[in-house]
């Protein structure tokens, strides 16, 4: 009998671990608490660099750019180093994170941004895909017929079973430690696409003069002073001004491997003549951001196409002069808004977006969704 | 002690097996493909042999077969398919408003099935049987909310009035098709299916027609005499269509037609393979 129970303790054991295995800690978000999931997904060994691994170990310079796969930070030169060199407590479970306060702001009128104060130092941060998706999220009508469109298509396939409920288009984080303390920092944040929400974590001491967000579709940002001020160019404000963000590429990127000869189904004349136009590019927009900030944009640039945080100053030397991790939960942000603005869960019923999207297809259905479906059963 | 992880063992694999083994079962699909076409393929007219041969020897596609042969029911390749302008205030119910710009393509993709109206009734008063809205979408694109219109894809599935005459011996002809260009260029050339025996051979219509409904009838007005035309086209049927109409402008269509003709000189119908009677004597 004891020999049963020991078989059956070993066996429930081992099948918890091939679970964990299979499924990965992330299938238990919904019952074990943050602490232990990331104590498991520790365990998994794919975040922890092993004692000799170096910060370059975990940069990857593919064919869609420099790309972070690891506990990797963006340091100046952008160049890796490990997240907890300059950042204490970092986390990227952000998904839930509800700010305390909201407060909107707008685009600048024109194209002037202020210049940074004589002595100021110029941090200068980049973000691609960071995939910190947040509960915040912003929209129009555009995105809403849009919707309604898909929701159609699926309705017209699937049936009136189709399941639909998209959100509108998220802001995504990206952190910037800021371990610069021996000046003021004047700090560019520079967004490519979509609504970003630049998340600040100070280490001490260290001060902001203004903050400018650039690109994307709305950007805003957390844990910022409310005393400094925000000026704000997004993607269409800079195409109106004549501005076109560039940069050169990386070695690996697939129009430098056509360059050179590696790419078979790319012409190599091809690929040179776009690389031209991007060298073209890249000389203009760094004249403007000399014009503007008083540093060259691609040797000022602190950010990967793929990762989730840029530090700006020194490596601290003492855990005591890293920046602190400060959420999104509880923060205070300043943001740009598009025509509606949502916070999952928080939102009235029907008042959602998936649930505008259902009203107005049903209105423009005359109320009768059934008369949506089309196709004939041969 | 031995038994029990003997048996803990057998139980584990009759788990992992009967897992695999019904991830298996789940996966297989519904029914092979070759089934469904040989079942569709064979159901085509009482009576008939159920298979066509062109004039080179060479077997018909089933798709073309069933194009042909099956009148007993609607069918997916044999579609009208209209494309036509219409104004954006034709969507409107009484009372009924149009939405602000953004949401005028997806409005108009709604409410499409009103632009079908008065189509089938075209086909029904000529060459059809029955008809019935298979799809009606906006074009992709084509609203223009400066001009207040949109153009609208309308697909028909329809099936022919039977013939007075019934078909002849299948075995002892040959299948041809043709499309015809009528007006010029049609938009829907790329959904239509290769076929190696199709030719085109323009034809004229009337220049402008008053509704789309009249362009679909000038368009198989055209086929029909097309059809009528040739010296040795028995049994010749409108296999697909599609119609361009604009306001104002000249109607733009295509008309796929197949009939039956004589075996070419010097072909004969080979002789039944089946055995031979079994002598009475012997």
């Amino acid at each position: 009998m004891r020999g049963l129970i020991s078989l059956v303790v070993v066996g429930a054991t081992v099948l918890v671990a091939v679970a964990l295995v299979m499924l990965r800690p992330q299938a238990l978000s919904g019952v074990l608490p943050p602490a232990a999931l990331s104590a498991l997904s520790g365990l998994g060994g794919s975040e922890m660099p092993k004692a000799d691994a170096l910060p370059a170990d975990f940069l990857a310079d593919s064919a869609s750019g420099l790309l972070a796969t690891g506990p990797i930070a963006a340091h100046m030169g952008n160049r890796p180093l490990f997240i907890d060199a300059a950042v204490s407590g970092y986390s990227t479970r952000v998904s839930a994170d509800i700010p305390a306060e909201i407060t909107t702001i707008r685009p600048i009128l024109g194209c002037r941004l202020t210049a940074p104060q004589p002595g100021s130092v110029v941090g200068h941060a980049t973000s691609g895909v960071s995939g910190l998706t947040l509960a915040l999220s912003t929209y129009n009508d555009g995105h809403l017929a849009a919707a309604v469109q898909t929701f159609v298509d699926r309705y017209r396939s699937i049936g009136p079973d189709a399941p639909f409920a998209d959100d509108g288009p998220a802001y995504d984080a990206y952190d910037v430690a800021v371990t610069e303390t021996q000046a003021p920092v004047y700090l560019v944040l520079e967004n490519r696409s979509g609504n970003r929400m630049w998340n600040l974590h100070l280490a001490p001491g260290a001060r902001i003069e203004r903050v400018i967000l650039l690109g994307g579709d709305q950007a805003g940002v957390a844990n910022l002073d409310p005393v400094v001020p925000v000026e704000v160019i997004l993607n269409d404000g800079l195409a109106a001004c004549g501005i076109q963000p560039a940069y050169p590429l990386n070695p690996g990127h697939l129009l430098m491997q056509a360059a050179i000869g590696k790419v078979p189904t790319q012409s190599r004349q091809e690929a040179e003549a776009q690389l031209s136009a991007l060298g073209t590019a890249v000389d203009a927009y760094d004249v403007w951001f000399r014009d503007s900030f008083g540093v060259m944009a691609k040797e000022s640039r602190v950010g990967f196409d793929e990762g989730t945080l840029s530090v700006i100053g020194p490596v601290p030397d003492a855990a005591a002069t890293k920046a602190a991790y400060d959420p999104i939960a509880g923060a205070r942000i300043r943001t740009t808004q598009d025509q509606f603005f949502e916070i999952r869960g928080q939102v009235a019923e029907g008042q959602d977006f998936a649930a505008r999207v259902r009203a107005i297809a049903s209105a423009f259905a005359n109320g009768n969704l059934a008369t949506l479906s089309q196709g004939m059963d041969f | 002690m031995l038994r029990v992880l003997i048996g803990s063992g057998l139980l584990l694999m009759a788990v992992g097996f009967g897992a695999a083994g019904w991830q298996y079962w789940t996966n297989l699909p519904a029914m092979p493909a070759d089934q469904d076409l040989a079942a569709d393929a064979g159901d085509v007219s009482p009576g008939q042999t159920g298979w066509l041969v062109s004039p080179t020897g060479g077997l018909i596609a089933a798709e073309d077969m069933r194009g042909y042969l099956a009148q007993d029911r609607l069918i997916e390749g044999r579609i009208a398919t209209v494309i036509h302008t219409a104004p954006l205030t034709a969507l409107l119910a009484e009372d009924d408003s149009l939405p602000t710009e953004p949401y005028l393509q997806v409005f108009a993709d709604i409410r499409a099935p009103r632009m079908a109206e008065g189509l089938c009734a075209a086909l029904l008063g000529t060459i059809a049987q029955d008809c019935a809205m298979h799809s009606a979408r906006v074009v992709p694109g084509s609203v223009d909310p400066a001009g207040g219109t949109a153009r609208f894809r309308i697909d028909l599935a329809y099936r022919l009035k039977p013939e007075e005459e019934a078909l002849p011996n299948l075995g002892e002809r040959v299948f041809q098709t043709e499309t015809l260009g009528i007006g010029g260029a049609a938009e829907t050339t790329a959904d239509e299916t290769p076929v190696a025996e199709s030719a085109e051979v323009p034809a004229e219509v009337a220049a402008v027609d008053a509704t789309a409904a009249d362009a679909v009838t000038a368009v198989i007005a055209a086929a029909l005499e097309a059809c009528a035309a040739g010296d040795d086209r028995q049994a010749c049927r409108i296999m697909s269509l599609s119609v361009d109409w604009a306001p104002g402008n000249p109607t733009a269509g295509q008309a796929r037609i197949g009939w039956l003709s004589s075996l070419p000189e010097g072909i004969f119908p080979a002789p039944s393979l089946d055995p031979a009677p079994a002598d009475p004597q012997g």
